[in-house]
């Protein structure tokens, strides 16, 4: 867990303000993820967790501030970052298999009008062994469990290729060997030098699957390594003295 | 050509084309923006034959087709500024503009070849009528090529963007956040929506393009696994209540745009009904099957409690398990009945006992829940087994 601060950044958020209307949703962030990182975003609803994520993707439209992706915008390093949207996002009753929500993660690589051939397939095949959901490639997506849908995901965004993927809270809802599965994924793209992001839930788990913790309540209220950060003290300020810890 | 022939090309060529684009209404959830353009497009259709004079010109098609892309345009403009919810701005500016040509079409002197009744249901006889000559020779009713060019354009717009229009509607942040603009491709898709229901106009009216664009690709959302074959399926059902439509128009002597729309209607009915997994009867029997499974669970569980333990006779007897389970007599009998017939339970000299198969299917209820439990019952299970041979 190297952290030190004069590490490449793969992501460096300056003073973004993001407003529906006069209502400013997040307000002033300034947030650096060094290379090779996992990084978690916690706060209470509406804490701007979602909205950040997709500002960083250029979906949701800054009022101010700017976003760098290995120092430039996001437009020109796209094919480098790997988006896994909240599950309950789509419509899972939407007709398609398991293996065609896949082969959606190379669309991006192929552009407008052409279509995916062999060595896109294989990629599919493949990133379907690493979540553990060979068997399931023919079945209809709506045929899936919770965390069949998560890992289902997972491996679109893997066929990707990305350096960088930023997850909408891939723990929510899933079962124990998804949660574990997705755990081992993340921290194996640790080792091969990929950056992770996660909108997370769950504060038992922050100091295990955690490097570094982005603490947001519209504005950042912490930021940093999980054991400096990750106190009583910051907690009360990011969910307004609702929440306990519990640890032991 | 003859009127009945035109009439069943008209009759095909319009389900057919609406039924590609209703695919992606029906997915996206907006056949009610259907809805909004088949009426938006009718001051545009109305002015377009008072400045063009007859049904003849393509500006026929594109001027009224504007209007409907106007209506999305409309809607989305409110929507964004977020003070209403849900659909209201849709149901304030479609009859606005339907109103529009309503009332130049309803000034008595206005000269147009079309009445309040067609507006609404469309006159496909009026249409077959109107025949395209090409040096004297007539070639088959106008409106039939008119809408033959439009399901081509609708066909080769769906192939030529089939990639992306699944990817965008299936998961559009994903597919913006890999570079495909979302809103590029659903005005584009939207354009030849508005150009499908101006051109399905004159023989359907603006009301039953409706069912013709949602019921068959509602229907084949019930039926599929895959994009393609919901595709493929929508057409069928589509061309399929065409020609059923048209023939019970014929033996009825009644409107073909109507018996068609009700046609789309019926086989919706049919597929909610029987469709293998998502029909209504299928999930009945699902439950149905689901029930019954608890039950021999229910069964079995109180048998290796009793078995396992005392009173093994009054409990482990028929009456025994009516009395314990509180079910009505007839369900359990069925239940024992079934239970029999699938080895979960057997007959014994002393009443009913667990069977290892049956064990089983009670581990396998409670393997999520608890794991003490679950060995519990295998362990015994096992020496059960021995026990009975």
């Amino acid at each position: 867990m190297n952290t030190n601060s004069n590490r490449e950044l793969a992501i460096q958020i300056s003073d973004l303000t993001v407003a529906y209307e006069e209502t400013a949703v997040l307000w002033d962030i300034d947030v650096e993820v060094p290379v090779g990182t996992i990084m978690g975003i916690i706060g209470p609803n509406g804490s701007g967790k979602t909205t950040l994520i997709k500002s960083i993707m250029g979906i949701v439209e800054p009022s101010a501030g700017s976003v760098r992706v290995f120092g430039r915008p996001f437009r020109e390093q796209r094919r480098r970052v790997g988006y896994v949207p909240q599950r309950t996002s789509v419509d899972w009753d939407f007709p398609t298999t398991v293996f065609d929500v896949v082969l959606m993660g190379t669309y991006g690589s192929l552009g407008w009008f052409r279509r995916p051939g062999a060595a896109e397939r294989d990629a599919a095949h493949m990133a379907l062994e690493r979540v553990g959901m060979q068997d399931y490639l023919k079945r209809q997506i709506s045929e899936l469990s919770g965390g069949q849908q998560q890992r289902c995901f997972l491996a679109r965004a893997l066929v990707q290729e990305a350096d960088i993927y930023l997850m909408d809270e891939p723990f929510q809802g899933v079962d124990a060997r998804t949660e574990h599965a997705i755990v081992e994924i993340l921290r194996e793209m640790r080792s091969r030098g990929k950056t992770v992001i996660v909108v997370h839930h769950d504060l038992q788990t922050v100091e295990r699957y955690f490097d570094l913790i982005t603490m947001l309540n519209v504005r950042v209220v912490a930021q940093g390594p999980v054991a400096e950060v990750f106190t009583e003290e910051n907690l009360r300020r990011t969910y307004g003295g609702r929440v306990e810890l519990g640890r032991v | 050509m003859s009127l009945i022939p035109s009439i069943i090309l008209i009759a095909v060529t319009t389900a057919a084309a609406c039924a590609v684009p209703g695919v992606f209404l029906v997915l996206r959830r907006m056949s009610m923006v259907a809805e909004g353009v088949s009426h938006a497009v009718f001051p545009g259709l109305v002015l377009a034959l008072l400045i063009l004079g007859a049904f003849r010109s393509p500006f026929l098609v594109i001027g009224p087709a504007v209007l409907g892309l106007f209506l999305v345009f409309a809607v989305q403009a409110m929507n964004r500024t977020r003070l209403f919810a849900g659909d209201a701005p849709l149901g304030v500016v479609f009859p606005a503009l339907f109103s529009i040509g309503v009332i130049i079409v309803s000034r008595r002197y206005s000269g147009l070849p079309l009445s309040e009744n067609t507006v609404l249901a469309g006159d496909i006889n009026y249409a077959a009528l109107t025949q395209l000559h090409i040096g004297g020779t007539a070639i088959g009713p106008r409106a039939f090529y008119v809408m033959l060019v439009i399901l081509l354009v609708n066909m080769a717009f769906t192939l030529l963007f089939f990639k992306e229009l699944k990817l965008t509607t299936f998961d559009p942040d994903h597919a913006s956040s890999v570079g495909f603009g979302t809103s590029r491709l659903y005005y584009l898709f939207m354009a030849t929506v508005s150009i499908t229901i101006v051109g399905a106009f004159e023989a359907v009216g603006a009301v039953l393009v409706v069912g013709l664009l949602v019921a068959p690709a509602a229907s084949a959302f019930l039926l599929s696994k895959r994009l393609e074959s919901m595709l493929l399926l929508s057409v069928l059902f589509a061309v399929l209540s065409a020609l059923i439509g048209f023939w019970i128009a014929y033996y009825l002597d009644a409107a073909t745009s109507g018996t068609m729309a009700m046609m789309t209607g019926v086989i919706f009915l049919l597929t909610l009904a029987f469709a293998p997994r998502r029909g209504l009867l299928s999930k009945l029997r699902i439950r149905a099957r689901r029930r019954i499974t608890f039950a021999e669970q229910l069964l079995v569980m109180h048998l290796i409690h009793h078995v396992d333990g005392e009173r093994v006779t009054p409990a482990c007897s028929r009456d025994g398990v009516r009395q314990h389970v509180r079910w009505e007599p007839q369900f359990a009998e069925k239940v024992i009945r079934q239970g029999l017939e699938h080895g979960y339970i057997a007959e014994a000299d002393d009443g009913l006992i667990p069977t290892m198969a049956g064990r089983m299917l009670c581990s396998e209820a409670l393997l999520y829940k608890d794991d003490v439990c679950e060995c519990g019952i295998v362990r015994g299970g096992l020496e059960k087994h021995e026990y009975e041979q």
